[in-house]
């Protein structure tokens, strides 16, 4: 059976209300005529229901759906489809999502189906997910977490689907009727539910946390808040498929940064001293992008993939140390600094621009921008209002007329952060 | 309107978590929750818990179809009818 037959056979509800897939999939207007086998195509929808159907749709007529979020903004929208929309990809039963590669600049990583599959077998295994559960999704569904653990999760593990238009606090989720539930947060997530006074759930069996790191202190007050529950600590990357580890959260012995041992069929070590994490393993970069390079160096090393995060490794059990390189994670999403800077810089009326991150309670990191302008703050603000997506947009922007810059004109980056503390 | 406009900026300057990128007695009904505010869906639905407390019936769910203030001021004011 084709992929998209296997998802309408799947139990799929859109907030309280079961939902009948051949039906909608009659009534999309999406067809995707005029393209290609094997050409890429990008797929958003306002819809999470349209959203996964035209996904399964464009992998059915043989294309290489890249799931964005229906709010991308316009200037990055434009940026996608003139690059890749309708452009062959080389590749077949596949698809495409928007990564790193781990050094702050987006690029485009394609996967399998077929490791899709298996990932989101590891998956749900290591959770303990089965078919007579409901995955409530409350992550973002474009991400290659929410393709990987909701959608071919669906598929592979035959659970019902709960799709949400929004984020759901403990106040929402108490209000649906969920048998045995399943859920996946992401430390901003956790945050505001640990901060929901008077609310707790026992409608939950399972609930996993990834996208970044929460605190021992933190996962104390979650456990509380989902009393029948067991807490696991995820950790993954894209490129990995997307999901490489996870570890049953537990109270007495967890240390803050604990994400578990590798899932079925991957390998972890550690590089050097540093404690730099390689991986490799079945499910694990089956397609080799040339969008990602990963013949280069920098990428791999004796066939395993580098993934710039710092950790240790005890008993076959890794701890979460530290992320190297510019990437920002906020509250669990990626944020590229050098897409930022790059759209920023796109305005005539910028000189120059950089983008810092900065430690956050609530959100683990943020995005701070420094502009080189005669602008504003607030006309900074107004000139590329429309042009960031919400992770995108910096909580802080400083400007200043000139920037301090070394021999060959390099921006001086420890001057600037001094002006910065300054203003 | 601006009644019910004040009750949401008032929300807002009284939240903590809720930091909006404008002060809230600047915030008027063409204001973006997105893009003016930079409100992401955790902000907005710690919003709609805080306007339950006035509008119990509020579905919080509404939070998706929310792009100006005016949006919301328009759901809350069915809500009177």
């Amino acid at each position: 059976m084709n992929i998209l037959n296997q998802f309408l056979q799947c139990k799929v509800s859109l907030g309280d209300e079961l939902i009948d897939l051949n039906s909608r999939l009659n009534n999309l207007n999406t067809t995707y005529e005029g393209l290609k086998k094997g050409s890429f195509t990008i797929v958003r929808a306002k819809d999470p229901i349209d959203f996964s159907l035209e996904f399964f749709l464009a992998l059915d007529k043989g294309l290489i759906p890249i799931p964005v979020a229906n709010d991308i903004p316009e200037i990055q929208l434009n940026r996608l489809i003139e690059k890749y929309q309708g452009e062959g990809s080389g590749f077949e039963d596949a698809y495409a999502c928007l990564t790193s590669g781990s050094t702050g600049e987006p690029k485009l990583c394609v996967l399998s189906v077929k490791n899709a599959l298996l990932n989101a077998r590891a998956h749900a295994s290591s959770l303990e997910i089965s078919e007579n559960q409901t995955v409530v999704q409350t992550l973002p569904l474009y991400h290659s977490f929410g393709i990987v653990c909701y959608l071919f999760g669906a598929i592979e593990i035959g659970f019902h689907l709960n799709l949400n238009k929004a984020f759901l606090g403990l106040k929402s989720l108490n209000r649906k009727n969920v048998d045995k539930g399943v859920i996946h947060l992401s430390p901003a997530q956790v945050q505001f539910i640990t901060k929901e006074a008077g609310e707790s759930t026992n409608q939950f069996e399972v609930v996993s946390i990834g996208g970044g790191v929460a605190s021992k202190s933190s996962l104390e007050v979650l456990a509380q808040k989902f009393p029948k529950a067991k807490l696991y600590a995820t950790y993954g990357l894209t490129e990995a498929g997307p999901r490489v580890t996870s570890g049953l959260w537990q109270k007495e012995k967890y240390k803050t940064g604990d994400i578990g041992k590798a899932l079925s069929g991957i390998q972890l070590k550690v590089l050097n001293s540093n404690g730099e994490l390689v991986l490799k393993g079945e499910g694990l970069l089956a397609i080799k992008t040339p969008f990602l390079k990963l013949n280069d160096r920098d990428d791999l090393v004796d066939d395993f993939y580098i993934t710039r995060d710092i950790v240790s490794l005890q008993n076959g059990s890794v701890c979460f140390n530290s992320r190297e390189g510019d990437l920002i994670n906020r509250g669990g999403i990626s944020v590229y600094p050098r897409l930022i800077e790059e759209i920023v810089n796109s305005h005539k009326e910028i000189e120059d621009c950089i983008v810092f991150k900065e430690q956050s309670d609530d959100y683990e990191e943020v995005p701070v921008l420094v502009v080189e302008t005669n602008l504003s703050v607030d006309e900074v603000k107004s000139l590329i209002k429309y042009d960031l997506d919400i992770h995108q947009k910096p909580v802080k922007i400083f400007c200043f007329k000139e920037f301090p810059r070394m021999s060959l004109n390099k921006i001086d980056r420890n001057k600037l952060k001094k002006w910065m503390q300054y203003e | 309107m601006e009644e019910t406009l004040k009750k949401i900026t008032d929300i807002i300057a009284k939240n903590d978590d809720l930091n909006s990128d404008i002060s809230p007695e600047l915030i008027q009904l063409n204001h973006s929750f997105k893009h003016d505010l930079c409100f992401d869906s955790i902000s907005l639905m710690s919003l709609a818990y805080e306007l339950q407390e006035e509008y119990p019936d509020l579905d919080e769910m509404s939070i998706s179809e929310w792009d100006t203030l005016a949006d919301c001021v328009a759901t809350l004011e069915a809500l009177k009818d």
